[in-house]
């Protein structure tokens, strides 16, 4: 058998290989929309799609092995003597999802799979394209993550109800994720105003940006997000040797531990003034709805993208060089947990946000440049619409069924089958959302504009219920080991 | 849902009474009921999830508003600090479930009626979308139909023959039954509410309890009584290393409570762990938490009856009485961590009929005390443990039955309304000349197909798609 370190050095290239090879697909996906020969670059692009979701494939499977490999030698360690059924559940008994850097992988796999599928069934492939950008932003997202080591699962997932229920509601997600997509080519494909797609766009991202700051963004225009700290683990597999593993850090608050919330120098002022300034483009361009571009709205949304790339900039910079923080005065952090405290880690999820606020604001700000071409090389409108009414009706059963199934588990391992806990919570409201552009589209019979809309703005709700959920606004709940 | 022109459900007789209910009704019946709901909920839910992040009680939400008395009075009035069993929430989830009942009760005659008394003539359906024409034979479009698993009839009209086949009526059922299954649910949610609850109680290692907390979202704790008594024999944390938890297990064990509050026979017997709770009587124990003991740490003590061969485990604190046998008691009396160089040792000191005397037992020497000691009872020393309180949830929900019904619906209903079809063909032949239509109430392009391989075989062109 092959051991777990020789598994996790192959995941590791079988990974650079997936995204190379999805980058590859992107650029012929973007490519053939242009081409003369369109086909041949079509086919190239397919090829590498399907070439990097085996080689994903493989990656997600030599993780779980390791994995596997991982929890046995972990237990073999503590003195437990395993039987054969002992040892085949514990190989199977974590899948790659169970933190934040696996769920962007397999989530990001997850995608490409329904686009494969898509794409065998309507071509389309300036939604490839869109699927291809979103799967090498997930897993680049990944890469910036820094608790990526294996550990053995926490008791509360130690369950077969993990395989079942977690796996189902990321596929969800990756299909809702790719309707959102093609809904989103669809307002521009059919003739949605400049400024009423600007107008969204930028309430949206201010709106988002306000969120994601806080009260501490409004009142002292500083950024907060949580740092983290090193320590070091002995490593299961090779005893005598370490494992460096980086944690949020916690301050106490009377009895509780919190997550510990302090200001990155010098990127508050940007992203509020680009907050601000978005705001403002967002109301120029609601107030004249009426036009089918303004010129003021768009400088408004280039302003505030460029403060916008600034404070990313600076956001990027203190997270890869690792920037210490000095305790704030009066802080009193939790025990055991020390020095040098560092943004890194938990910080993710702010980042995550800020750097998809970012990429949107881009994409807006191509489609209002280049609007004539690109609404010339975008497919049938009716065709983009069934996809997205086709992702739904998986997508939207599916995330029922991972809902119930995580109620099943909860009322095993908690005594309730619903408990109103934020996560619990978010995916129900996700899964009304999408019940809600059911209705209006088989019963109402809306098409068109109306329920495009609502697939792209359900999309942030399955990206706050994916991750902001995360961010501490709402409280741990009893999800909260999920991701660290 | 292309084919939506051809009616989703038959269409009634308007009726033409005026009664005061029937404004009432259509209120109830209306999408729009269903969308404002939908977003009702949607925006209390979001709320929800802010308002009172930390599950924080009334008390505290009092003490941390003190200044903000419209906040507060917010707060009470609406609920905040519990919104999801807030008054207003459960009054929107009653809006759902009437609304629900209306449109289920208003869609069944229809779907009925579609299902026994499909239209069977061409010339009456209308806005169909896939028409075709062309010389072709009845009898052969018949026989491919049937074995396309179609029912076919056929009738004899003005010179003609008619012919309508369909598949999958039942199909029609599915989005009723969805719609049933969420009442099932929400009817499983006021079950639940009225006879569910939920509580915690603290048991040290060796200690039982008839009893348990229940704590209300206004801050006010309650105690109830369990019926039975469980004893926690002992909890054991187990580490991968310092900081890294591999299993919480307790060893529970169930008694009878007798009349006079003490324990009885023993009812059931289970090591609990996170994932893995004790059923009794309808009642759940969970392994929820720990706590380390105030007390100090504990013996970890194994006592063998020599008679017998029997033994358990005590975890013995400093100072305490054990009653082994009738008349025969030990109290664990000292504790050295190295006993003459022989390492960790407790002396015990046993009293029968007024006669005391002590003893060490060695944790490095197992076996020692029971072969140099002429007593009944051997006891080996397994090494000092810190004592720990196990935190168990206990609950009931006599709920979760029928809201494992409504799922089960649920699952079913959202199969056949999304992954089932019902298709109807229609087909007149008159003088040698074949008209045809075609409609599926889902997943249009894949029965264009179908209809399309039909077409072929008996040598009819399809109309293009509009």
């Amino acid at each position: 058998m092959i051991s777990a370190d020789e598994l996790l050095t192959a995941g590791t290239a079988l990974r650079f290989a997936t995204i190379g090879s999805y980058a590859g697909a992107f650029a012929g996906y973007v490519g053939s929309l242009g081409a003369v020969k369109k086909i041949r670059i079509a086919t190239v692009a397919t090829v590498l799609a399907v070439m990097g979701v085996t080689a994903h494939t493989a990656y997600l499977i030599s993780r779980w092995i390791a994995a596997g490999e991982i929890e046995i030698a972990a237990r073999i360690n503590t003195g437990d003597v395993l039987s054969s059924s002992d040892r085949f559940w514990y190989m199977v008994s974590h899948p790659p999802y169970t933190n934040l850097f696996d769920a962007l992988n397999f989530t990001g796999w997850a995608l490409m799979i329904a686009w494969l599928i898509v794409q065998r069934r309507w071509g389309l492939h300036v939604v490839g394209a869109l699927a291809a950008a979103i799967a090498l932003i997930a897993m680049g997202e990944a890469s910036l993550v820094s608790e990526q080591n294996i550990e053995p699962l926490v008791p509360a997932l130690q369950s077969y109800w993990i395989l079942i229920h977690v796996a189902m509601l990321f596929v969800s997600y990756a299909l809702f994720t790719l309707g959102a997509a093609a809904a989103l080519l669809f307002l521009v494909r059919a003739g949605t105003k400049t400024t009423v797609l600007g107008a969204a766009q930028a309430g949206i991202s201010a709106l988002l940006l306000f969120v994601s700051g806080g009260s501490s963004l409004i009142t002292r225009a500083a950024y907060e997000m949580a740092p983290g700290w090193t320590h070091l683990v002995p490593s299961r597999l090779r005893p005598g040797k370490f494992l460096t593993s980086v944690q949020a850090v916690h301050q106490i608050v009377g009895e509780k531990s919190v997550k510990l919330l302090v200001e990155v120098p010098g990127v508050g002022p940007f992203l509020l003034a680009a907050a601000l300034i978005l705001t403002a483009g967002a109301i120029v361009y609601f107030l004249r709805r009426q036009r089918e571009s303004d010129v003021t709205g768009l400088r408004l949304v280039m302003a505030g993208f460029a403060l916008l790339t600034i404070g990313l900039g600076v956001l990027v910079y203190r997270i890869a060089t690792g920037t210490e923080i000095s305790v704030p005065p009066g802080v009193q952090i939790a025990p055991g947990e020390t020095g040098p405290f560092q943004f890194g880690f938990a910080s993710n999820y702010s980042l995550g946000l800020v750097a998809l606020i970012w990429g949107t604001t881009l994409g807006f700000l191509v489609t209002a440049r280049w609007r004539t071409a690109i609404e010339n090389l975008l497919p049938d409108k009716r065709r983009l619409e069934d996809v997205t009414y086709r992702m739904v009706i998986v997508g939207w059963p599916l995330l029922g069924v991972g809902i119930v199934m995580g109620g099943v588990w909860a009322n095993e391992a908690w005594g309730r089958f619903w408990g109103w806990d934020p996560k619990e919570t978010w995916a129900l409201i996700t899964w009304i959302v999408y019940a809600g552009y059911l209705h209006t589209r088989i019963t109402l019979g809306w098409t068109g504009k109306r329920t495009a809309a609502i697939a792209v703005a359900a999309f942030a709700v399955v990206v706050f219920t994916f991750m902001g959920v995360n961010l501490g606004l709402t409280g741990d709940g009893l999800h909260s080991y999920g991701a660290g | 849902m292309a084919e939506a022109a051809v009616s989703e459900v038959a269409v009634l007789p308007e009726s033409t009474e005026r009664t005061w209910i029937e404004p009432i009704w259509r209120f109830f019946c209306s999408l729009k009921l269903t969308l404002a709901n939908l977003l009702g909920l949607f925006l209390a839910m979001v709320a929800g999830t802010f308002v009172n992040p930390s599950n924080a009680p009334l008390t505290e939400i009092q003490s941390a508003f003190r200044d903000k008395p419209l906040v507060l009075a917010a707060y009470k009035y609406f609920e905040l600090y519990d919104l999801f069993h807030a008054w207003w929430f459960t009054l929107l989830l009653l809006s759902l479930a009437l609304n629900l009942i209306a449109c289920s009760i208003e869609r069944l005659p229809r779907i009925w009626y579609l299902v026994r008394d499909p239209e069977k003539r061409l010339d009456r359906v209308k806005g169909l979308r896939m028409r075709m024409n062309g010389a072709g034979d009845l009898a052969a479009l018949s026989t491919d139909l049937k074995e396309r698993g179609y029912a076919v009839q056929t009738a004899e009209r003005d010179g003609g023959i008619d012919l309508f086949a369909e598949r999958g009526r039942y199909s029609r059922f599915g989005v009723w039954v969805v719609h049933l299954s969420l009442l099932i649910v929400l009817g499983g949610g006021i079950v639940g509410r009225l006879t569910a609850f939920e509580g915690t109680a603290l048991i040290g290692q060796g200690d039982d309890t008839d009893s348990f907390l229940v704590r209300s979202p206004d801050g006010t704790e309650m105690k109830r009584k369990l019926g039975f008594i469980v004893r926690c024999d002992d909890f054991r944390l187990k580490e991968f290393e310092p900081g890294r938890p591999k299993s919480y297990e307790s060893d529970l064990r169930i008694f009878e409570r007798l009349p006079d509050g003490s324990a009885g026979r023993e009812l059931a017997k289970q090591t609990i762990a996170v994932n893995t709770p004790l059923r009794h009587a309808g009642i759940t124990l969970y392994q929820a938490s720990y706590q380390q003991g105030e007390d100090g740490s504990r013996a970890a003590m194994t006592i063998t009856d020599k008679t017998t061969g029997h033994s358990r485990q005590v975890m013995w604190r400093g100072g305490e009485t054990v009653e082994v046998a009738d008349g025969l008691t030990y109290k664990a009396t000292d504790y050295q961590d190295d006993f003459a160089g022989q390492g960790p040792a407790v002396q015990l000191e046993r009293s029968e009929d007024g006669h005391a005397s002590t003893f060490w037992v060695f944790s490095k020497a197992p076996g020692f005390d029971a072969r140099n000691r002429g007593d009944r009872f051997g006891f080996d020393f397994g090494g000092l443990r810190p004592s720990y309180a196990t935190g168990l949830q206990i609950a009931r929900d006599p709920s979760t039955p029928i809201v494992y019904l409504g799922c089960f619906f649920l699952f079913a209903g959202t199969l056949i309304a999304f992954a089932t079809s019902h298709k109807r063909v229609w087909a007149r032949a008159e003088g040698g000349q074949l008209s045809m239509g075609a409609a599926a109430h889902r997943n249009p392009d894949s029965f264009r197909r179908e209809v399309e391989e039909v077409c072929a075989k008996i040598g009819i062109p399809l109309a293009p798609a509009q």
